[in-house]
């Protein structure tokens, strides 16, 4: 209530100042013989304090004024005329403006440094909370929308507009709406001009308490410097960066159409200031992201070849070797004989069958193809899925430890699925044939866990880490002759664009166990 | 399981690579199969007019024509079952294909047995279509489609309407892969309900009335991308 009349006094001082003197006036006349004529005056100076208190400076010096005039007026004789009787009264007269002017003029300056540490405190807070709010943001639509509502929340303006510019001069509406119908024609202009200059534009309300303190050439211009004859009351701020201009914040009047003030424009330009930094570094933070796979992907591309040549020509050779051998021999050869030999044959095709698949997989990977296509399943159907593709004999093996419930987990079906079969063919492969190999899940609060352990014969110490590079090879490597060394760098990289994690301990009471984690925000629980 | 059809099956092979050709029509031929070969769509296309075959092993990667074009063609006037070669990571070709008219697929490189299997599932799909199937006993499971019943371990167990529809459409298409788009078209008339999350789901639901372990399917295999396939294995 107070607020609101505080609010209507300031929007009409002169309205407010003399009806608020009347008022009292009227209540004053009806005991004009009770006091005295000076102690009359010590009321009105009352009123005045009141109205300063109120409403500020300029209606306090009009409540001085009236007050002046209505004092001589009713309450020094003769009455309900300007004629002042007793020239002493002249005296107190002139005393009485002075000081109503006075008081109206310090408590009107006191009321603009509380209203100034207001907003001052505002504006630290508004900065304060982009800062903290923009650490935590990554993409360039996330910080618009960020910066936008903040400063929404602050100024309320009729309209926030972000406009990000690429490559020196193409500019694209990010962030807010534009309507077609309201077109405003002088809008391209001013952004074209923002853009050519790397400064502002905006018209604030002359602010004389504070103009000392800004200054230098970054200050906006007024839209009247630029289209003589405009007036408006939105706000153009360049978005600027070490480097440039890297977009334009245009922030529309302000709904109750009061303008903005210097300071403010000056907080809108360093919010804006802050998004450019923002852009800035996430620029610099994708080129290097990008410089870093480069290189990654010239490493995998050498270690590619090289691998080719091996993992290809081994069994290559070897197969040759074996049909030459057979259509050679003088004598047709004993069937059972020719059984073996094919056999030999087709475990060097499933060789170069798996190694070219590896490869595949791997080429794919370096071309940065590896975008997951996400969906809720649930985890035995991957590994039904997985079982389902190994051999007979190999499926035998597999001892599956699923609870009857299980979460559903957010995975890349196929990606997820090879992940495992990797990590299963690993297992089989490293331990003594028809050992059983145990896979189980479990979910934790880091996560979802799914483990897959052997009873072969562990891997060393030194070698656990080493085991993720590509082609590496370990101290028991010879007990799989089709291995490519790439099955856990796969592994790691699925588990990786997956956010999750691959580690490996000692199974007891022998063995490797490789447990792989999934970030519990890839899980759902389910209900029952 | 390599016993020979009961009589010769006519089969034909529209591949591009002539390795691949040799050793189907070797693979094919040795189980007394009647085996006919085209190395491009419009051969293959010809060919079928002209033998009328049984069954058609097509290669998705075709030098004059796609694939998916050779099956819309083949399937505006033939009903055999056609089978799919593809490899692996072309999963939209495939779906494309399965689209067009495609009954199944099978991805490079396969074993012959494999491809036996896929193939005789096929047929008996075919033969099934005039003759409607028998009582299906899967291990524990038994599903009888005339009655609606359903028991496992001897219990029937209870199935809403749309996990049963899943079902018998599954154990109608035995070892064959059954789309995404079949299942949904055949439980939702309106295209608006069509929803394939909704669907597996229903599947899910099913999985944990007649699966012996639920979680880790044992009939219902998830094809990632494609759909279900029902198998007996």
């Amino acid at each position: 209530m107070l607020t609101k009349i505080r609010r209507w006094a300031e929007a009409h001082p002169f309205f407010f100042a003399p009806g608020f003197v009347g008022l009292a006036t009227l209540l004053f006349i009806p005991g004009r013989e009770l006091l005295g004529k000076g102690h009359w005056s010590l009321l009105y100076l009352l009123v005045i304090s009141v109205v300063a208190s109120v409403a500020g400076t300029k209606p306090s010096f009009v409540a001085a004024v009236t007050s002046f005039l209505t004092w001589n007026v009713f309450f020094l004789p003769p009455y309900n005329t300007f004629r002042v009787d007793d020239p002493k009264d002249w005296i107190s007269l002139g005393v009485f403006l002075i000081v109503g002017l006075l008081i109206g003029l310090t408590s009107g300056r006191l009321r603009e440094r509380e209203a100034m540490a207001l907003s001052q405190e505002r504006e630290m807070a508004l900065l304060n909370r982009l800062t903290g709010r923009l650490l935590a943001i990554e993409g360039a639509l996330e910080m618009a929308e960020t910066l936008c509502s903040e400063i929404e929340a602050v100024f309320s303006p009729a309209f926030i507009r972000f406009h990000l510019i690429s490559g020196g001069e193409k500019r694209k509406l990010l962030f807010g709406e534009k309507n077609e119908l309201s077109m405003d024609p002088l809008e391209e202009d001013f952004l074209d001009w923002v853009v050519e200059n790397r400064k502002g534009v905006a018209s604030p309300a002359p602010d004389v308490a504070r103009s000392w303190s800004s200054g230098g050439s970054d200050n906006p211009a007024s839209h009247s410097s630029i289209f003589s004859a405009v007036s408006r009351g939105d706000v153009f701020l360049p978005v600027l960066s070490s480097s440039g201009i890297e977009g334009i914040l245009h922030v529309g009047e302000r709904r109750s159409r009061k303008p903005y003030g210097w300071n403010e424009v000056q907080l809108l330009f360093a919010a804006a200031r802050m998004a450019g930094t923002f852009l800035e570094r996430s620029r610099l933070d994708e080129s290097a992201r990008q410089a870093r796979t480069l290189k990654e992907g010239d490493k995998l591309k050498s270690a590619i070849f090289s691998s080719v040549s091996h993992e290809l020509k081994t069994p290559l050779s070897s197969l040759t070797a074996t049909i030459s051998g057979l259509l050679e021999q003088d004598a047709e050869p004993e069937p059972s004989r020719v059984r073996q030999e094919l056999l030999s044959v087709k475990k060097d095709l499933d060789r170069l069958s798996h190694s070219i698949g590896s490869l595949l997989e791997l080429s794919r990977l370096a071309a940065e193809a590896w975008k997951p296509d996400l969906q809720w399943v649930e985890p035995g159907e991957v590994l039904g899925w997985v079982l389902f593709r190994l051999d007979k004999t190999d499926r035998e093996r597999v001892r599956v430890d699923l609870s009857e419930h299980t979460p559903l987990i957010l995975v890349d079906f196929q990606q997820w699925g090879r992940l495992l079969m990797h990590l299963l063919e690993n297992a089989l492969s490293y331990s003594p044939a028809g050992s059983p190999v145990a896979v189980g899940v479990r979910s934790t609060d880091e996560g979802f866990l799914t483990w897959i352990a052997d009873e072969g014969p562990g891997i060393p110490d030194g070698e656990k880490s080493l085991v993720f590079e590509r082609f590496f090879r370990g101290t028991f490597s010879n007990r799989l002759p089709g291995g490519t060394g790439l099955g856990l760098p796969i592994a790691m990289e699925i588990a990786r664009v997956h956010e999750g994690s691959i580690h490996i301990e000692d199974n007891t009471p022998a063995g490797t166990r490789i447990v792989v984690r999934l970030p519990a925000t890839h899980v759902m629980e389910t209900e029952e | 399981m390599t016993s020979a059809p009961e009589r010769n099956v006519r089969v034909l092979v529209i591949d591009d690579e002539e390795s691949i050709r040799r050793a189907l029509k070797s693979i094919l031929s040795a189980r007394k199969y009647e085996v006919a070969l085209a190395a491009t769509g419009a051969e293959g296309i010809e060919t079928a007019i002209e033998t009328n075959p049984e069954l058609i092993v097509l290669d998705l990667a075709l030098p004059d024509m796609d694939g998916q074009d050779v099956c819309t063609e083949l399937r505006s006037w033939m009903t055999a079952p056609i089978l799919i070669l593809s490899v692996r990571g072309n999963e939209a070709d495939k779906i494309h294909a399965l689209d067009a008219g495609a009954d199944d697929y099978l991805t490079k490189p396969f074993q012959a047995g494999e491809l036996l299997a896929r193939i005789r599932a096929l047929l008996r799909r075919a033969e099934s279509r005039v003759v409607s199937p028998p009582e299906l006993r899967a291990g524990d499971l038994v599903v009888n489609l005339a009655r609606r019943q359903v028991f496992l371990k001897g219990e029937e167990a209870s199935l809403t309407r749309t996990e049963f529809e899943i079902l018998a459409l599954l154990v109608q298409n035995v070892d064959c892969v059954v789309t995404y788009r079949m299942l949904m078209e055949k439980l939702w008339d309106d295209k608006e309900e069509r929803d394939p999350q909704l669907l597996r789901v229903h599947v899910s639901n099913l999985r944990k009335k007649i699966e012996p372990a639920p979680s880790l399917p044992r009939f219902i295999h998830t094809e990632p991308g494609v759909g279900f396939r029902f198998t007996l294995e």
